[in-house]
């Protein structure tokens, strides 16, 4: 679990540092406060543990990454910390889980892996993504919209059922 | 299902719709890693899990708070799982004192492993029927729920109270050597009495120091007599009814019941006695009479599944089924007393039944577990009407120990002998 722990300061560091050189990029100083003050709720969710603080944190976060890519930023940093933030929040909430029973070295391993295996894939597709540039018509965004607003509904309701029968 | 995929699933289509209403293309790229976390996720989620399951426990028998081991064998038949919990739910009487019910395992395919723990449990009957099995994903977005069917089953007899071989003399015996003094002569270690000497009898049993004296006058020979020892027939009558139950703090008045009954009948049935037992109160569980180790394993089953109950047909002692009890038994009751039972001794003294009550006092167990809870007025016109009840019952010719639970079933049984001594003795 001390690896976990470890791990987890590297993640939070590597968010919050390129959160907040997003914001110096991009001028926006009201933005590096807002960025400690996640920076603390990460702090308090490692240290209370529990779903919640760890999840608003990882929000926070997102939500001051798309801040970055609306200010006209490279968009290299705020992907970055969003897949430090992700791996934050799987470790810190591993890490919880494991608290509460014994956890098995060889399960360690196999998520370490991979966790490993889909922040680097996530960072490379993002990266690569990022090259692509696509037109799309007004039309197809809408029904894009529409589709993507029916599989949220939907697929909450199907969570709901999963949930409840599980 | 659980809150994790929920977050993240909410997280991406956030981000999809807020790109897409903004036309910006560098958002919508802010989801492609959450996309492939859920996607290696979804990939390394185990589609089914195969196991077979068996049960073992060392003791498919034993008393109330004796340590337990159940050994659960997993096989794994299907696919090799890294990510398994092995969860199997206890009663609530069930404590576990090593080792561990629920378990993270990693079983490869074809492997078999064991989940081991000790418990003790409280008097009952235990089924188990399955074990409780999840596999999921490294990132526990996706998880596969099973049971797998392991069944047991385990009767916890009541913890016996110690006492030493109940000193109670019942009124009749059965014509079987025994332990018991019949009041007759016979073959028995006791002096009985002196008689003249018959041809046939033997003389060790010539009671010589009589015969001397006699010399000088008739010459005549006398022979000593011992009282003949003798099993006796006792039938148990454990009052299940719901009065019959007063719970404090983790502690019930009727377990105590149970353990005299236990108590009481493996002492019977160790000196030779014929037992029989009736247990009432929301069902009516019955034992004809018998000898020996296998009436006891039938007792002690009997005592494990006793419940507290109303049941209106059983509501009242009087509709009694005395078939179960050969004439002339000693009956013993395990009950707190109810005024309305005082017909119903009336009856089985007419009977020609000796009966002795053994009363768990209700009032001095509330007071002491919950001195606050009562006014001391209040506890005393109670403690009263009750003396005022057994003393009826004792002048109707029951024997009756008024057990404080608080102390040895062992002391009040010896009490009582002392008490019932004397008044034979006046």
């Amino acid at each position: 679990m001390k690896l976990y722990s470890t791990l987890f300061v590297i993640s939070l560091v590597i968010s919050t540092m390129c959160l907040g050189m997003g914001f110096v990029l991009a001028e926006n100083w009201l933005g590096l406060p807002v960025v400690l003050v996640f920076l603390a709720c990460w702090v308090f969710s490692a240290r209370r543990g529990g779903f919640w603080p760890a999840t608003c944190a990882l929000v926070g976060d997102l939500v001051l990454a798309v801040v970055i890519v609306r200010s006209e930023v490279s968009a290299y940093l705020p992907i970055a910390a969003c897949v430090t933030a992700l791996s934050a929040w799987e470790l810190i909430l591993f890490k919880n889980s494991a608290a509460a029973g014994k956890m098995l070295p060889s399960r360690e391993r196999h998520h370490l892996r991979s966790l490993g295996l889909a922040s680097l894939v996530g960072l490379l597709a993002s990266f690569i993504t990022t090259h692509f540039r696509f037109d799309l018509p007004f039309g197809l965004v809408v029904l894009l919209g529409l589709a993507t607003m029916a599989i949220l509904v939907f697929g909450i309701r199907f969570l709901q059922t999963q949930i409840k029968s599980g | 299902m659980n809150n994790k995929l929920l977050v993240v699933f909410l997280i991406v289509c956030g981000l999809f719709i807020y790109g897409l209403a903004d036309r910006d293309g560098e958002v919508l790229v802010l989801t492609v890693p959450f996309l492939v976390y859920l996607l290696i996720g979804f990939a390394q989620a185990p589609e089914e899990v195969r196991l077979a399951g068996m049960r073992e426990l060392d003791k498919p028998r034993a008393h109330a708070g004796e340590i337990v081991e159940c050994r659960i064998e997993l096989r794994n038949e299907g696919a090799a799982v890294v990510n398994l919990s092995v969860h199997d739910r206890q009663a609530p009487s069930v404590q576990v004192v090593a080792g561990n019910p629920e378990q993270r395992l990693e079983l490869p395919a074809g492997e078999t492993t064991e989940v081991v723990y000790q418990f003790r449990a409280a008097r009952g009957v235990y089924h188990w029927e399955s074990v409780g099995v999840s596999a999921g994903d490294p990132f526990g977005l996706f998880e596969y729920k099973s049971s797998i069917s392991c069944p047991g089953e385990m009767l916890v007899y009541p913890q016996p109270l110690k006492i030493r071989s109940a000193t109670l003399r019942p009124g009749a015996t059965l014509h079987a050597a025994g332990p018991i003094p019949a009041r007759s002569a016979g073959s028995g270690i006791d002096f009985w009495g002196v008689r003249e000497y018959r041809p046939g009898d033997s003389l060790r049993h010539l009671n010589w120091r009589l015969a001397a004296r006699s010399a000088v006058k008739s010459r005549k020979l006398f022979t000593t007599e011992y009282e003949r020892e003798e099993i006796a027939d006792y039938g148990l009558i454990l009052d299940a009814r719901k009065f019959s139950s007063y719970s404090r703090l983790e502690e019930d008045l009727f377990e105590y019941s149970v353990s005299a009954a236990a108590a009481l009948s493996e002492s019977f049935l160790s000196n030779g006695n014929r037992l029989s037992l009736l247990v009432f109160g929301d069902t009516l569980q019955s034992l004809f009479p018998g000898y020996g180790k296998q009436q006891l394993n039938k007792v002690q089953s009997c005592l494990a599944r006793a419940r507290v109950g109303e049941n209106f047909p059983f509501a009242y002692l009087e509709y009694l089924p005395t078939r179960l009890f050969p004439s002339r038994s000693t009956i013993v009751v395990f009950s707190p007393v109810h005024t309305q039972d005082f017909e119903v001794y009336a009856r089985l003294i007419s009977f020609g039944y000796d009966a002795l009550l053994v009363a768990p006092d209700p009032i001095d167990f509330a007071a002491r577990m919950t001195p606050d809870d009562f006014d001391a007025l209040a506890l005393r016109a109670a403690a009263v009407e009750r003396a005022v009840l057994l003393k009826r019952l004792l002048q109707l010719g029951v024997k009756v120990v008024d057990w404080k639970v608080g102390q040895p079933l062992d002391a009040a049984l010896r009490q009582m002998a002392m008490i019932e001594k004397q008044v034979r003795k006046i």
